[in-house]
């Protein structure tokens, strides 16, 4: 007796970017929370359509060059602290010159908080993902567009979700395994 | 997307027509600025000529660099071929028609610099200046005069060259207008880094014969980017609440907001390595600069650096940490005040850069009035050129390839979502 596969979700597939737009609109309105579009190319207008909001990197990567700036004004004052040394007749602690590696710093822990926090936001890394199961999802990356419902949603039922997603007009709905 | 052909069809040039009294209200006011301006300039100019040959300079400067910010934009415009900025084009290209109340205004401080009232350099001895002796061949009065020629006439060119190319369009929709532009902005914008970068140089940096920056062109004209896309979002905002309610759309105007963002921060990286390269350097002919707008050179000290510290805040700090964020630049009760405390900085900016060199202590607080007289004659009288010939012309360039690609975006989609929901 093999053991039985589990249900990861349900996928819809659409024809045309106005029945996905439609879709989105429709799977936002009825109340479910763990699902995702997968379309060829960006489609205008989507994020309002899933109801997405802000997204939070732009939080992380402040914080980022906030610390990159303190961890250079800081780590410079330290130094001159610790080791003064006279240099051309400057103050030991001149914040002119300190500006430029503040301004650097500020930039690289920016963009390594950018890309992290990116990687973190989308829970990457990932070995795979369980649409990519399925030969229907083959054509995501040619003129086909997909809702996924996630059967860890709440609102999640084999029969009336299904149900739900063909009464949107899905050319095909198909189950996914884990 | 799908929707820019549908979207042509709203396109009804005759309802883009201005009607003949709009901003009327706007025009008054401008008349009664140039009226008032005017009257103060006759009461300032003989009560202290020296004075206000440098508050005429100063205010002048500030029209003066904002005008060529628009100018900046309308040739970067053609330059990059750009898309989204076809619905704000047209008032850019209007505010270009003043160009010839910019170049009127530049009379007085000639008649201050040759009347030996503004630069020091007209009426010093080069035997007794070694500096001045080395630099004599630029510093001529002879080649100034040419040189103040040709800028005056490479901007009127371009300004009327982009425009009547533009309004030429409106007619017949052949590409050759469009081509043309391509053309003279390709050509134009060498012409125009030339002329804006030498002529910062014979006008403001010449004030102190012996001082120099290699950056100081491009100081001058990344503020007056700033200033001028900040009159560019002012008018947008005020036309988007009137005749073109739908055709500027929220992306324009965060794009608008974006560049604005930018270039006061491009500001303040010029401005600042500017600073810290004579900082660095520490040699006395270019740190006197700095130290006149500090603590000052000479035994009584100066109040200038209140100034100096108020700059950075005003014109890079303050609109940075607010104009950050995307929903900021996409809302006019925050951008439009950010628009305004830009462009003062702007004015305070070249206040700092002439007054020094008139009043070493500190700003001379009971001439203000000069300079806002002046300041008030210049905007008046390109606030009036301004709005008659908006009226004039439609307010887009109705028969521009580029057009419907500007109509179409995210913000025709939200129009669309709300007929929908």
């Amino acid at each position: 007796m093999s053991e039985a596969r589990k249900t990861w979700g349900l996928l819809a597939e659409f024809d045309s970017p106005g029945a996905i737009l439609r879709a989105a609109r429709e799977t936002r309105d009825a109340g479910y929370k763990r699902w995702d579009v997968h379309t060829p190319y960006p489609i205008h207008g989507m994020d309002p359509a899933m109801g997405l909001g802000r997204s939070k990197l732009g939080w992380i990567v402040s914080g980022g060059a906030l610390t990159g700036f303190l961890v250079a004004m800081g780590l410079q004052y330290y130094v001159n602290w610790e080791y003064p040394l006279i240099h051309q007749g400057k103050p030991y602690y001149s914040w002119q010159a300190f500006l430029v590696v503040g301004f650097e710093l500020s930039v690289l822990f920016a963009a390594f908080s950018a890309v992290l926090g990116m990687f973190a936001l989308n829970g990457l890394p990932q070995w795979y993902h369980p649409t990519l199961k399925h030969d229907v999802f083959a054509r995501a990356s040619d003129d086909r567009f997909y809702v996924a419902i996630e059967a860890s949603d709440d609102k999640f039922d084999p029969v009336q979700t299904r149900e739900f997603l063909q009464s949107l007009g899905a050319v095909s709905v198909v189950e996914l395994e884990d | 997307m799908v929707h820019t052909d549908r979207h042509f069809e709203h396109l009804d040039p005759a309802a883009l027509q201005p009607p003949a009294n709009l901003w009327e209200r706007g025009r008054t006011i401008c008349m009664a600025l140039l009226l008032v301006g005017l009257v103060g300039i006759a009461v300032a100019w003989p009560m202290y000529p020296k004075q206000f040959y440098h508050s005429a300079l100063s205010s002048w400067s500030f029209c003066w660099t904002t005008m060529m910010g628009v100018l900046f934009f309308v040739l970067l415009h053609h330059l990059v071929d750009a898309g989204w900025s076809t619905v704000i084009r047209r008032p850019s290209e209007q505010i270009l028609a003043a160009m010839p109340v910019i170049l009127l205004a530049a009379i007085p401080i000639v008649i201050g610099m040759y009347g030996n009232q503004l630069h020091h350099w007209m009426y010093a001895d080069p035997a007794e200046d070694h500096l001045l002796h080395k630099k004599g061949w630029w510093l001529d009065k002879t080649f100034l005069a040419i040189r103040l020629v040709v800028y005056a006439i490479a901007w009127l060119l371009l300004a009327n060259r982009l425009r009547k190319n533009s309004i030429g369009q409106d007619r017949d929709g052949a590409a050759h207008w469009t081509i043309s532009n391509r053309r003279w902005s390709a050509g134009g914008i060498m012409l125009y880094g030339l002329t804006v970068t030498f002529c910062a140089f014979d006008l403001l940096m010449a004030l102190d014969h012996h001082w120099f920056s290699t950056v100081f062109g491009v100081y001058v004209w990344s503020g007056g980017v700033v200033g001028g896309l900040c009159v560019i979002t002012l008018v947008s905002l005020k036309l988007r609440k009137g005749p073109l309610k739908q055709y500027i759309g929220s992306d324009q105007i965060h794009d608008l907001g974006k560049l604005v963002f930018a270039f006061s921060v491009f500001w303040a990286y010029i401005a600042f390595s500017q600073y810290f390269l004579i900082w660095y350097g520490n040699i006395p002919e270019e740190t006197v600069y700095y130290l006149k707008r500090w603590t000052g050179v000479a035994e009584e000290g100066s109040t200038w650096w209140f100034i100096s510290i108020l700059m950075p805040i005003g014109r890079f700090l303050a609109p940075f940490l607010i104009l950050m964020s995307a929903i900021a630049k996409r809302n006019p009760r925050v951008l439009a005040p950010m628009c305004v405390l830009l462009l003062f900085f702007h004015w305070v900016d070249q206040y700092w850069m002439v007054m020094p060199e008139k009043s070493p202590a500190g700003p001379p607080l009971q001439y203000v009035w000069m300079d806002l007289a002046v300041l008030a004659a210049i905007v008046g009288g390109c606030g009036m050129m301004f709005i008659s010939a908006l009226r004039k012309q439609a307010l887009l360039p109705v028969m521009d390839p580029r057009l419907v690609e500007a109509l179409s975006g995210e913000h025709v989609e939200e129009i669309e979502h709300a007929e929908v929901e």
